[in-house]
């Protein structure tokens, strides 16, 4: 039986009668932290120097634009989405928020973007001139008639070129005409089995599903998907093809390793050891700065018949359709913007393209490598789905397309059943 | 148990064959964490690190501010420990000795309570905090631990208690002690290697959490270590991972825990003391 | 210091509010239980549980019945729900091949790891509980892996399983065994996945059986020993039957831990759908494709298998195991 008599239960019941009154003016203190004032809430990305970088270079720089504003920063190590929806879904989405391109016909189809043509329409500061920015970045963050952000970058990918290992082998760095059967041959040349084993330990090129094969598709005239987003591509000639060469470089040219090899030595990391003479990373990678090698930059080769294409990964900065101040959110929204464009390279800006090499002089060397290949860059053509897409891409097409499973075309037509399902 | 030269041999080849298939991984990471900058970015067992940089250590807690997550971090695990064992012996005794109405189907519930994956739980979790007000704030972590999140200490602690002989206690309870008392002097210590057993895995499972911390927490200030030691893994086609980092962090967060366990354990000899039991 | 003020003893007294709450809830929930003439051991009883009861019912009865009605609607997360009846349910059983993979695996994978995983843990806690010398440090190694977070584990068994060239199978080739192609071999997904988790045989799972065989009286092994019952023997009725509440316990545990293993297969990519598990499809769909309520549907219906499961091992335990107190 609780004898809580035994406990001299008057004295104790009085002491914890305060200290519960006590303790719960206290809690409701804490329970209302409405700041008071306008304020701005934007949620980022970024690994530990980018945190820094982000606090000290756009930070202080929008904070000093707006000195009656209080902005608080949400910083997302990983599993970004997953913090992000459900901010959304409790109702208390930050003002605003980094998204990477193929969630943005998602988030819009959800209601959860706010529409920016109007705001953006004769406004005429320059970080908001659409003519200035590259179109076939922006046409990504356009959806149903609307448009819902825009990017803060666009990573055209280059090649980078480990020279010492091209002088070694007596292979002159490649120009920009060089077509793929060019890049076969140089990469044959940089492949070497040093010690007699069979198993080279150098090679020209290094893939795992990246670089994107869609790259390779639009290089050769194809593509995934119709111009109008309506029909699967994957099973035309010229796009099985270009998944064919793809996967060709490792199995039948035999200048990529095995993706065993990948993943036992790491991928980048090949590149970063000197084992790998030329890796096709985006424009800002720091590749070019690892200590101890000596690194050009590179276009990456044209198709058969000399068209150009190269894959942009690009991420935007959009405002949440809830928020309550809009008038406050688009003026902070805009300012941010151009501070991480100022910060983060290649910002998808003509204007600020032509300045690449001030504001980041450490590419300076690739900077014309950079803004050429940014002429012909492209994303993804990229749907509400998307996320399906590309787990079925993945799944179905890419993974045993590297494995040597089966050939391009018999996966190509097993997958796009499925993918044309999604497009629906 | 065998008192023979070659048992304990066996027993010895055993434990080292054991113990190697299991400091690997702790090596590995140690390996990693001093390595250099150029070499850390090959995630391989490279036995050979060119300098043993144990810089990297204090580079790592100087890159974020380390010592303010810490403090967040050992605040949300001594809090929700305490709490959880406490809570958690508690009902584990009530669902063991006493008979009511309802028993086994509660416990049955009991058990379901952990068969469905936080994965779906999580948005209606988060809306109830909401709904009082306490995102951003460390009573997610806690509280929650308190009351949700002991079922599985719930149960451990039930087959514990159902174990123990009735004797001591009924002789207690014939005296008229009520069962307050009968748990604390009785049922406790003679509880011991599992209350230790409770408050090392409770420990640790606080003291990695990710996901918890992630979801509840806004502001910077109030981040754990677990969430601080993510930002090394850079971000996608953005900075690249700082693996040595990463792992000296890592290496940094399991010593105490290993440390904690090493003395605790050596608290498991005593064992149970059965001396005043009746025949 | 008004910081820290801010940032922990907000907090702290809010603990000790709900702390106090919580006592008083129990010492209440006696006290009127005895006022409707309760007995006295079916009041305390429910007063013992009532912090759970209250647990159960704030923190795990609405998110878990949110996520019922959650599955009779499509919710995407960014919107409000909708109902569609039982449409996700139906889809789930005609229209998913996904479902019937991840199933299966995960079975197979549970199949296979709570039996070795469980011998596993008991042999390693035996032979740490013998005499020998620094089991101090001993344990501690063994102790390691619960303490490394789940990431670490699985990049690195994903670099050792490695088919050519991989730690483990250096090893086999070594001793002229045939080299399987774990995680990039369909067929040998599943073992390579249960070789992983019998890492965590160690750890928190080698404890618990620690502390149960510490408390197993000595007195019985004595009166065994003396009525010259052999080492196995004693094993067999003495150890097992003292422990097997907790054997009981590590089965049960073991069947709902396995059938939702998430963070190892989600780090491991593997061929096609070999290694879809049941809880990766579950975030999946839920957090990838927005589609959490077909999502709430695929976690009960994996919460009925887990409780169909569960319940039989608990009828089927209840000859088998021992309590010494049992009512």
């Amino acid at each position: 039986m609780l004898r809580v008599r035994a406990l001299g239960i008057s004295i104790v019941g009085v002491v914890f009668s305060i200290a519960s009154v006590a303790a719960v003016a206290v809690c409701l203190s804490g329970c209302r932290r409405q700041p008071s004032g306008p304020s701005v809430t934007i949620a980022v990305w970024g690994g530990a120097e980018e945190i820094d970088q982000f606090r000290s270079q756009v930070l202080t720089s929008v904070r000093r634009q707006t000195p009656n504003v209080s902005i608080e920063v949400i910083y997302i190590p990983r599993d970004y989405h997953v913090k992000l929806a459900t901010l959304m879904a409790a109702g208390q989405p930050p003002d605003l928020f980094y998204l990477s391109d193929e969630y943005v016909p998602q988030y819009a189809e959800l209601g959860a973007l706010l529409d920016l043509t109007a705001w953006i329409e004769g406004d005429d500061d320059p970080a908001v001139d659409l003519e200035d920015y590259y179109p076939s970045i922006v046409s990504n963050y356009r959806w149903g008639g609307g448009l819902y952000g825009l990017p803060w970058i666009a990573q055209p990918v280059v090649v980078f070129c480990n020279e010492q290992l091209f002088a070694e082998a007596g292979v002159e760095l490649p120009d920009r005409e060089w077509r793929w059967a060019e890049f076969v041959e140089v990469g044959k040349r940089l492949t070497a089995d040093l010690d007699g084993d069979g198993l080279p330990e150098r090679w020209g090129f290094v893939i795992n599903g990246w670089p994107p094969f869609e790259m390779f598709a639009w290089q050769n005239g194809g593509d995934t998907v119709s111009a109008d987003g309506k029909h699967v591509r994957l099973l035309d000639p010229k796009c099985v093809e270009a998944a064919q060469f793809y996967t060709d470089l490792i199995a039948k040219y035999q200048v990529a390793p095995p993706l065993d090899v990948v993943t036992e030595q790491g991928f980048s990391e090949l590149f970063r050891a000197g084992k790998v003479a030329m890796f096709m990373g985006g424009a800002a990678d720091e590749l070019d700065s690892v200590p101890g090698l000596n690194v050009s930059v590179r276009e990456v080769p044209t198709g058969p018949d000399g068209s150009r294409a190269t894959f942009a990964w690009n991420a935007g900065l959009c405002i949440s359709r809830g928020t309550a101040d809009k008038e406050l959110a688009y003026r902070t929204w805009k300012l941010f913007l151009d501070a991480i464009q100022h910060w983060k390279i290649p910002a998808p800006r003509r204007s600020l393209a032509a300045r690449l090499e001030i504001i980041e002089p450490r590419k300076a060397h690739a900077a014309e490598v950079i803004r050429s290949s940014m002429t012909y860059m492209r994303p993804f053509r990229v749907i509400a789905r998307q996320r399906q897409w590309d787990t079925i891409m993945t799944e179905e097409f890419e993974e045993p397309l590297l494995r040597g499973a089966d050939d391009a075309r018999t996966l190509a037509r097993r997958a796009s059943p499925e993918l044309q399902m999604l497009l629906r | 148990m065998m008192r023979s030269v070659f048992g304990k041999c066996v027993i010895y080849l055993l434990l080292a064959a054991g113990a190697v298939f299991f400091l690997v991984p702790f090596v590995w990471m140690l390996i990693t964490s001093l390595k250099g900058p150029e070499q850390a970015y090959q995630l391989t067992l490279g036995l050979k690190p060119t300098e043993l940089r144990w810089q990297n250590y204090r580079d790592a807690w100087a890159a974020l501010p380390f010592t303010r997550f810490l403090f967040n971090t050992l605040f949300i695990t001594v809090t929700a420990t305490v709490g959880q064992v406490f809570s958690a012996t508690l009902v584990a005794y009530g669902f063991a000795r006493f008979r009511f109405p309802g028993r086994r189907v509660l416990f049955v519930v009991l058990l379901s309570t952990m068969m469905i994956p936080s994965v779906v739980t999580l948005v209606p979790t988060f809306l109830l905090w909401r709904w009082v007000g306490l995102i951003d704030t460390f009573d997610p972590l806690v509280l929650g631990s308190w009351f949700g999140g002991n079922a599985f200490f719930i149960f451990l602690a039930r087959q514990f208690f159902m174990g123990i002989p009735v004797e001591l206690e009924e002789a207690a309870r014939l005296e008229g002690a009520s069962a307050v008392r009968v748990y604390w002097h009785i049922m406790l210590p003679l509880a011991k290697p599992l209350m230790l057993a409770m408050v090392l895995i409770a420990f640790v499972a606080q003291w990695n959490d990710f996901l918890g911390p992630l979801v509840f927490l806004n502001d910077f200030d109030k981040y754990t270590m677990t969430l601080g030691l993510r930002f090394f893994e850079g971000s996608f086609m953005g900075e690249a991972p700082k693996w040595h980092w990463m792992m000296a962090m890592t290496t940094l967060m399991a010593l105490p825990v290993l440390l904690i366990f090493f003395v605790a354990q050596r608290r498991f000899v005593e064992g149970v003391s059965l001396t005043g039991m009746k025949g | 210091m008004h910081r820290n003020l801010e940032l922990y003893g907000a907090p702290l007294a809010r603990f000790i509010v709900v702390g106090v709450v919580i006592a008083l809830c129990c010492w209440g929930v006696y006290r009127l239980l005895r006022r409707f003439r309760v007995g006295d051991e079916a009041a305390s009883g429910y007063a013992l549980i009532t912090p759970w009861l209250l647990g159960l019912l704030i923190f795990a009865a609405y998110p878990i019945l949110f996520s019922l009605v959650l599955s009779f609607t499509r919710y995407s997360v960014l919107q409000p729900p909708e109902f569609v009846g039982l449409e996700n349910y139906r889809r789930i059983f005609t229209a998913d091949p996904n479902f019937r993979v991840a199933m299966k695996v995960t079975f197979a994978f549970a199949a296979l790891s709570v039996p070795l995983g469980m011998i596993a843990s008991l042999l390693t806690a035996m032979l740490l509980n013998t005499n020998v010398r620094l089991v101090g440090v001993w344990r501690t190694i063994y102790y390691m892996p619960s303490v490394l977070p789940a990431v670490s584990t699985a990049l690195l068994w994903r670099w050792l399983l490695v088919p050519r060239g991989g730690l483990v199978n250096k090893v086999l080739g070594g001793l002229g065994l045939p080299e399987p192609g774990w995680f990039n071999d369909p067929q040998w997904v599943i073992p390579a996945f249960v070789l992983m988790s019998l890492q965590g045989a160690a750890g928190n799972n080698m404890v618990i059986f620690l502390a149960a065989l510490k408390g197993v009286p000595a007195q019985l092994h004595e009166a065994a020993h003396i009525d010259g019952a052999g080492w196995w023997a004693r094993f067999r009725h003495v150890t097992i039957p003292q422990i097997s509440p907790v054997i009981l316990y590590h089965l049960i545990m073991g069947i709902i831990g396995s059938m939702q293993v998430f963070t190892q297969p989600m780090f491991i990519r593997t061929p096609g759908r070999s290694g879809l598990f049941y809880s990766v499809h579950i975030y999946r769909t839920g957090w990838e494709y927005l589609q959490m309520g077909y999502a709430c549907a695929l976690a009960w219906v994996l919460l009925i298998v887990i409780l169909i499961l569960t319940c039989l091992v608990l009828r089927g335990s209840r000859s088998l195991v021992y309590y010494e107190a049992a009512k």
